[in-house]
């Protein structure tokens, strides 16, 4: 990764996300691709969105999961740049795009109250969209629920 | 007090009014009412369209409540999927709008977009199936030749009688894309009071792009007017509409506003049925006072009719040439309230339209063959306008 005031930030407009009950959706409007990340995955997008730089990312995730294996590093910076190959973020070189970010991005990040084990973040990706759009989100999917289909008897 | 009894008719099932107690109250009520609205569904059976389309909703609420459930996973399922159309809508649709503001055409989101983007603040929990856009009366034409160019086309091509008589066109593109391009916010709008719209409308942004939205009291007016009428699709989402706009913490009802405005369009027993039926079974938070004028408001006879026409079920074709004919008359009347002689000629040519005959010897040959083929129970069908 690059040097310390190094950032992303969501390619907006055309990539839309939200949270839903500690999941982040993320669609990508031009590709039609659909995205799925949990846990360590979506603290990162999360911490992103806030304006963090890439440097204070592991540390933050650091300082709210066990790390015990020691590959937190390399699963951090490989799943940030996942992000980056998807198009999902794109960095911010200049100080003038970069004093547009919040600048208290610290007091937007909330510590969690328990950690949690670490575990490689996972970019779940869903690439036939129109199909998925056009599936019976009750009979023709898991319990999960859509976007997972359920599995042929 | 002249009251209403919403036993009359019924606008939402037992069932259906368990699924929009539990997406939409609070605490003990809305647990209670998803545990028998749950127990009472068959999930593996077909889903009745009018429900399933409150469930982005319902699990929006059960997710506040900390709901711990099986069905849990699919419904945050259906959720997700709401979200995703509503966001791939909402992209394509702001090309269509940025598209007619760089024309100088203002725009307006009716219905489920400005609902959902404004007043629901969630992008998932009211979906929807394609999007409403107001134009001016006076850039209809305007409106629809640029979308022609653009390729949006209708297999009806816009006439002149169609924007006198009518308000709105479905447009679609060499995609499939659709949406209904609006000149009048509802049917039988008249024009004068077309501007009352634009002249409340609050700002919108869909997908980056400004566009203008119903104030929340015209927004309401239109959900309970599009709402207490029969639909193929049990329309009972108007109640979710209705009771979120009214209950909501950002916005208020200018109660006024709205009983002026059903005044004025001479809609005041739609209205009335609307919201006493809100009143007796969600309680929102109406004031007494305003309830007791509302209920009071007087109702014109040609109202009556419109009503009783407007709540009938259509799946009854041979009668559907009648309440299509006496829906057009009222709705006719409304355009032209204010005349104190009625406009026969003017009429003649409404019914024209409404029958597409080319001259009244056609409107009369086409009267006539209706009116046979209900002899006979087997209506002629008529271009649903």
């Amino acid at each position: 990764m690059s040097g310390n005031g190094y950032r992303l930030k969501i390619n907006e407009p055309n990539i839309v996300h939200e949270n839903i009950d500690g999941e982040t959706v993320i669609l990508n409007l031009d590709s039609g691709n659909y995205y799925s990340i949990v846990d360590v995955g979506a603290d990162i997008w999360n911490y992103i969105e806030k304006g963090a730089p890439i440097s204070e990312i592991l540390p933050l995730i650091r300082e709210n999961y066990e790390c015990f294996q020691g590959d937190e590093e390399n699963a951090v910076d490989s799943f940030i740049k996942q992000l980056q190959q998807e198009g999902l973020v794109i960095p911010i070189d200049d100080k003038l795009n970069a004093s547009l970010l919040p600048q208290n991005w610290k007091e937007q990040i909330t510590a969690k109250e328990s950690r949690a084990v670490f575990n490689v973040p996972v970019l779940n990706r869903y690439t036939d969209m129109q199909d998925l759009l056009l599936l019976d989100p009750i009979h023709e999917v898991d319990a999960t629920g859509w976007p997972s289909i359920k599995p042929l008897p | 007090m002249n009251t209403i009894k919403p036993a009359d008719f019924y606008l939402a099932t037992p069932n259906q009014e368990l699924l929009l107690k539990a997406a939409l109250f609070s605490g003990e009520d809305a647990l209670e009412a998803w545990s028998k609205w749950r127990d009472a569904v068959d999930w593996e059976g077909h889903f009745e369209p009018g429900s399933f389309r409150l469930l982005p909703l319902l699990y929006n609420n059960l997710h506040k409540h900390g709901v711990d459930d099986s069905a849990m996973g699919k419904l945050k399922g259906i959720y997700r999927q709401a979200w995703s159309k509503n966001q791939t809508l909402f992209h394509e649709m702001a090309k269509v709008i940025e598209f007619l503001q760089n024309a100088g055409i203002k725009t307006m989101l009716l219905k489920g977009a400005s609902l959902s983007l404004l007043y629901y603040k969630n992008n998932g929990s009211r979906p929807m199936a394609d999007i409403d856009v107001l134009v001016p009366l006076k850039q209809a034409r305007l409106a629809d030749e640029l979308l022609q160019k653009a390729g949006w086309t209708s297999p009806f091509p816009l006439t002149e009688l169609d924007l006198i008589y009518g308000h709105a066109i479905q447009l679609h593109n060499r995609l499939d894309k659709e949406f209904d391009l609006h000149w009048r916010p509802f049917n039988g709008c008249q024009d004068e009071y077309e501007k009352d719209f634009w002249d409340g409308a609050i700002p919108v942004k869909m997908a980056n792009v400004d566009s203008m939205s119903p104030n929340p009291t015209d927004m309401l007016f239109h959900v309970i007017i599009h709402g207490v009428a029969w639909n193929p699709v049990p329309p009972i989402r108007w109640i979710a509409d209705a009771i979120t706009l009214i209950n909501s913490d950002d916005f208020t009802i200018d109660w006024q506003r709205l009983i002026n405005t059903a005044q004025k369009h001479h809609l005041n027993l739609r209205l009335k049925k609307g919201l006493q039926y809100l009143h007796d079974n969600f309680h929102p938070l109406i004031p007494p006072s305003v309830m007791k004028t509302i209920i009071n408001l007087p109702v014109y006879y040609l109202e009556k009719i419109e009503y009783r026409f407007m709540i009938g079920n259509r799946d009854n074709v041979s009668s559907s040439p009648f309440a299509a004919f006496c829906c057009h008359l009222c709705r006719f009347r409304r355009l032209n309230t204010g005349k104190s002689i009625f406009p026969v000629f003017k009429f003649s040519r409404s019914l024209q339209w409404r029958m597409n005959a080319r001259n009244n010897y056609d409107l009369f040959y086409k009267g006539f063959r209706i009116a046979v083929n209900m002899l006979l129970s087997s209506p002629f069908q008529v271009r649903h306008r």
